[in-house]
């Protein structure tokens, strides 16, 4: 089993000026199902292709159970890899597609057939092995991807954005197969995506990266619930985190605009409130909470997205059902654990606690969790 | 909106051009089948004479063997290196890459008579050393017209190299495949077609040549176009009709043959 435990070190990847991964360490426990989130250009693609073999990495060590693989080729490193857009070989069929790890290996031609046979019934292609990858659907491609990787019996396995050529039904399809077939086949997984919900849904565990740099490493309880940056907070959650500056009022922070409704403590100024928009409980006719005015409702269905005005900003509030609120004076209300505090530099600050707002006008039910209406 | 549909002028115009185009290799045909012995049109004189003078004279035969060895050798040549050439390109692809593509393509812009001077001092110097590869040899003209060719072939096989998806290169070296076997098992097979119409497409650059051939052969190496261009000088033969007749033949044929299979390939493709 340790055979798949995944250790960087320091891993750096600079090419001329730029650097697009900075020194980076992480540690995959086997059997652990890793997500690498982050938006474009922040590195977790080329993180990956270094762990493959595939970008040499500039500095820092890369270690695959226990051995020192930073310096060898992707076929030695034993893992496998699903591409982006599946990279499939357009002239090879479906069988010769997924064994054709096992014909650069030299395996038997026995032992090959063997392998093909269980694999393509694991991944339900039986009835498709003879055609072209031209002929199949964007999930059955995504299939044989699956299967090429997967017959190699490697216990870690690379993914990088392996469902962004789906669509929104066949992804969400295409997640609970991969998570089961992870848990199945009881393997390592490295995934890249930039799509939050893949990271909450699927990870064990969610490595948020930036510049280059991790965010934040943590469960995806952990990042949505105790976000260790205002990038972290604004990353995760859909709609994302509202992010409110702070200035300084009377009797403690306040936000810039309302001068009234004391927020956080005075050291808090120069930093940003985060309160996510389902945190929030929006009252036409409390008289407590922060003064703020419905600009603006989209409904979605299941709940609708108020956008009100508090100060200067614009705040996203999440409600379930339907409402219709646009021109309305309000008052906001949020549960004091559930307002996040960040420094000047975005970092997370645990060191204060926000002030407690009034009083709640009534007691706010949580909606259900994030990006369920979204794919 | 068929604000841009074709208007009767432009059909007309199109038609004419075409005309004007292809009246000249089209006179050809019938005067081939001239009864008489000189450069004329027909008057009830059909006759397949100069086709059967054609077959019969062993100087004609004797050139088109020589240009159908020139020109095949000097096509298989050409797709062979610039097949080489544009896999290491793709492999390596960084500036100095860029650099080799341009001066891959200086061929391309000197003109035909300044190549043709510089072959020739270059194959007479190279027949002090070794007369058989040199001045008026077979391997001295293959040599010269895979030169003169490769630039096109370059060409072609860039434009399908581009169209290979990047990551099936790292797919397969993540699927324990070395340099050689992703090139053989991966690169070449999905190339394989594009070689066959860069083949085609030199085959037809060296078949019809004259330029450089004149310069550099004199009178072991006749080439067709030579021969042809002998034929018109000293006597207008009707035979230059009916060997003119074959080759529009053999360059439509080839030209199809091209354009089916990346017909071909294009349905296989987008199926």
């Amino acid at each position: 089993m340790s055979q798949s435990r995944i250790r960087l070190e320091r891993v750096t990847k600079r090419w001329d000026a730029t650097t697009a991964v900075d020194g980076i360490s992480f540690d995959v426990t086997p059997g652990q199902f890793v997500i690498l989130l982050g938006p474009s250009g922040c590195g977790k693609s080329t993180t990956l292709r270094m762990i493959a073999g595939l970008e040499e990495a500039s500095d820092g060590q890369i270690h695959i159970g226990e051995r020192d693989v930073t310096r060898l080729p992707p076929g030695d490193r034993g893992l496998s890899m699903v591409f982006q857009s599946y990279a499939l070989f357009p002239h090879l069929s479906v069988a010769d597609n997924i064994v054709f790890g096992l014909r650069s290996r030299k395996v038997p031609k026995d032992e090959q057939r063997q392998r093909l046979a269980k694999v393509a019934g694991l991944v339900d292609l039986t009835d498709y092995l003879h055609r072209k990858p031209a002929q199949l659907s964007g999930g059955q491609r995504q299939r044989v991807a699956l299967a090429r990787s997967i017959i190699s019996e490697h216990p870690i396995c690379l993914m990088d954005e392996p469902l962004s050529n789906l669509d929104a039904r066949l992804r969400s399809d295409m997640r609970r197969e991969i998570k089961a077939l992870q848990s199945r086949l009881n393997m390592t997984v490295i995934y890249v995506t930039h799509d939050q919900v893949e990271a909450m849904s699927m990870g064990d565990r969610v490595i948020l990266m930036q510049h280059g740099k991790i965010v934040q490493d943590g469960t995806p309880d952990e990042l949505y619930n105790r976000p260790a940056s205002a990038f972290a907070a604004s990353f995760i959650g859909s709609p994302a985190m509202n992010l409110l500056p702070l200035e300084a009022g009377k009797e403690g922070a306040v936000i810039v605009g309302e001068p009234h409704t004391p927020v956080a403590p005075l050291e808090a100024v120069g930093g940003q409130l985060g309160i996510r928009p389902e945190d929030i409980a929006l009252s036409t006719t409390s008289t407590t909470g922060v003064p703020a005015m419905v600009v603006s409702d989209e409904y979605l269905g299941a709940d609708t997205i108020a956008h009100v005005t508090v100060g200067n900003h614009n705040v996203r509030v999440r409600m379930s059902g339907k409402h219709a609120l646009a021109g309305q004076p309000c008052r906001l209300y949020w549960a004091r654990e559930n307002a996040h505090l960040f420094a000047a530099d975005g970092l997370r600050r645990d060191d204060l606690t926000p002030t407690p707002l009034p009083r709640s006008p009534h007691s706010i039910p949580r909606p259900p969790v994030v990006g369920s209406f979204q794919h | 909106m068929n604000i841009y549909r074709v208007g009767w002028l432009a059909k007309l115009l199109a038609l004419i051009t075409m005309g004007f185009l292809m009246l000249p290799l089209a006179a050809v045909i019938p005067v081939s089948f001239t009864g008489k012995r000189y450069l004329s049109m027909p008057e009830g004189d059909w006759s397949l004479r100069h086709y059967i003078a054609l077959f019969n004279s062993s100087e004609w035969i004797g050139s088109i063997m020589n240009s159908a060895i020139v020109a095949i050798s000097a096509a298989l040549l050409a797709t062979l290196l610039s097949t080489a050439f544009v896999i290491a390109v793709w492999y390596r692809n960084n500036q100095w890459t860029r650099w080799l593509i341009g001066l891959c393509m200086l061929p391309l812009i000197v003109p035909p008579v300044v190549s043709a001077m510089v072959l020739y001092f270059m194959t007479t110097n190279v027949s002090h050393i070794a007369p058989s590869l040199g001045y008026d040899s077979l391997p001295g003209v293959i040599l010269a017209h895979t030169l003169l060719i490769v630039p096109f072939g370059v060409i072609n096989m860039l434009v399908a190299i581009s169209r290979v998806d990047r990551r099936i290169e790292l797919a397969a070296r993540n699927l324990g495949a070395g340099l050689w076997q992703t090139t053989w098992m991966v690169l070449l097979p999905n190339l394989r077609l594009s070689m066959l119409t860069t083949f085609l497409l030199c085959f037809i650059l060296s078949w019809e040549e004259i330029a450089v051939t004149l310069f550099i052969t004199s009178w072991e190496v006749i080439t067709l176009p030579r021969q042809i261009w002998s034929g018109l000088r000293d006597n207008v033969d009707p035979v230059v009709a009916a060997i003119s007749t074959l080759l529009i033949i053999l360059t439509l044929t080839l030209l199809f043959l091209r354009m089916a299979i990346q017909g071909w390939r294009a349905g296989q493709q987008h199926p």
